[in-house]
């Protein structure tokens, strides 16, 4: 595949409309950007008061597990919990294979629209272990 | 031998009512059998004679065949049963006269057990006072245990993920000032 020079100098156009955040977005590892909705979605469910124990401890430790990598302990306690919008978007997701799920959420404007919902997953990602692509 | 053996004496029928190991025996001649055991002599050959007096054998029955039928019903759980309900019987009715003669037995203090028969009435109307120190070990169930683990490690994991816990571990009473 043959990249013109001016396909370049778009893209580089492209990329230079992008605001903080948006560049935030894109640096950071796409398979980080499910796991981040997930934790919302794992908070959201954990205000549910009538929730057996178990079941809790279960979700607990499913978040104190999923910090690893660049994912820091605290991107992790920077989550906001789900908003209804969020969890209906996660829910129609339910259907699809593991593999659909995880293609689905690495579209740019499927994660773009999970951010303008919880701004906190945007926050999160700048408290990545390593930050990327933060504008100087 | 063993015409000699059916002459004994028939066995008097019990006055009082039968308990209910008694009752449950199968056959009057268990019974009888029963009853009989109070009456021979104890020792050897004294199940044995039991089981003539209430008609078990017959008066060909060798001694060795009496052996054996003796010794089966001795060792028949209903009339161990029912042997142990005469015992207990028996000790029960056998108790006044034992108080008469520890009566007899304070009252005469000539008599070289008269200090001990004291001793045995003092010590059942004022038994001597004794301490016993108990020491209660309270060992949690281990759902008890699993429960409270649980309950710590979700406190722990929430506040490390930042979410509230959601639990109300607060005690009843505290919660209810």
């Amino acid at each position: 595949m043959i990249i013109s020079t001016r396909e370049i100098e778009e893209h580089a156009l492209w990329q230079s409309t992008w605001s903080d955040d948006e560049r935030v977005l894109a640096h950071t590892p796409p398979g980080y950007w499910y796991d981040l909705v997930n934790i919302s979605m794992v908070k959201r469910l954990l205000q549910a008061r009538d929730m057996r124990a178990d079941l809790r401890l279960r979700f607990l430790e499913w978040l104190n597990g999923i910090v690893h990598g660049n994912l820091s302990l605290d991107a992790m306690q920077t989550v906001a919990p789900a908003c209804d919008t969020a969890m209906q978007m996660i829910d129609e997701m339910q259907h699809l294979s593991i593999d659909d799920k995880c293609r689905l959420m690495r579209k740019w404007d499927i994660m773009a629209g999970f951010c303008n919902l919880n701004p906190s997953l945007i926050e999160a990602m700048k408290l990545f272990r390593h930050p990327i692509g933060v504008a100087a | 031998m063993a015409n000699q053996a059916r002459n004994l004496v028939p066995i008097d029928e019990a006055e009082a009512e039968d308990g209910p190991a008694m009752k449950a025996l199968p056959t009057d001649r268990h019974r009888l059998f029963v009853r009989a055991l109070y009456q021979v002599k104890p020792g050897h050959g004294a199940q044995v004679k039991a089981a003539r007096m209430a008609g078990w054998g017959s008066p060909t029955s060798t001694p060795k065949t009496m052996s054996v039928i003796a010794s089966r019903l001795a060792h028949d759980p209903r009339v161990q049963a029912a042997l142990y309900e005469e015992d207990q019987k028996r000790i029960r009715a056998t108790a006044p006269r034992a108080i008469k003669a520890l009566a007899a037995l304070v009252e005469d203090p000539k008599h070289r057990d008269h200090a001990r028969g004291i001793a045995m009435v003092l010590d059942r109307l004022h038994p001597i006072e004794t301490t016993h120190k108990v020491t209660v070990e309270h060992e949690a169930s281990s759902s008890m245990k699993a429960t409270a683990e649980v309950m710590e490690r979700i406190l722990a994991l929430a506040a490390r993920a930042g979410v509230p816990a959601m639990i109300d571990v607060t005690p009843q009473k505290e919660a209810s000032r």
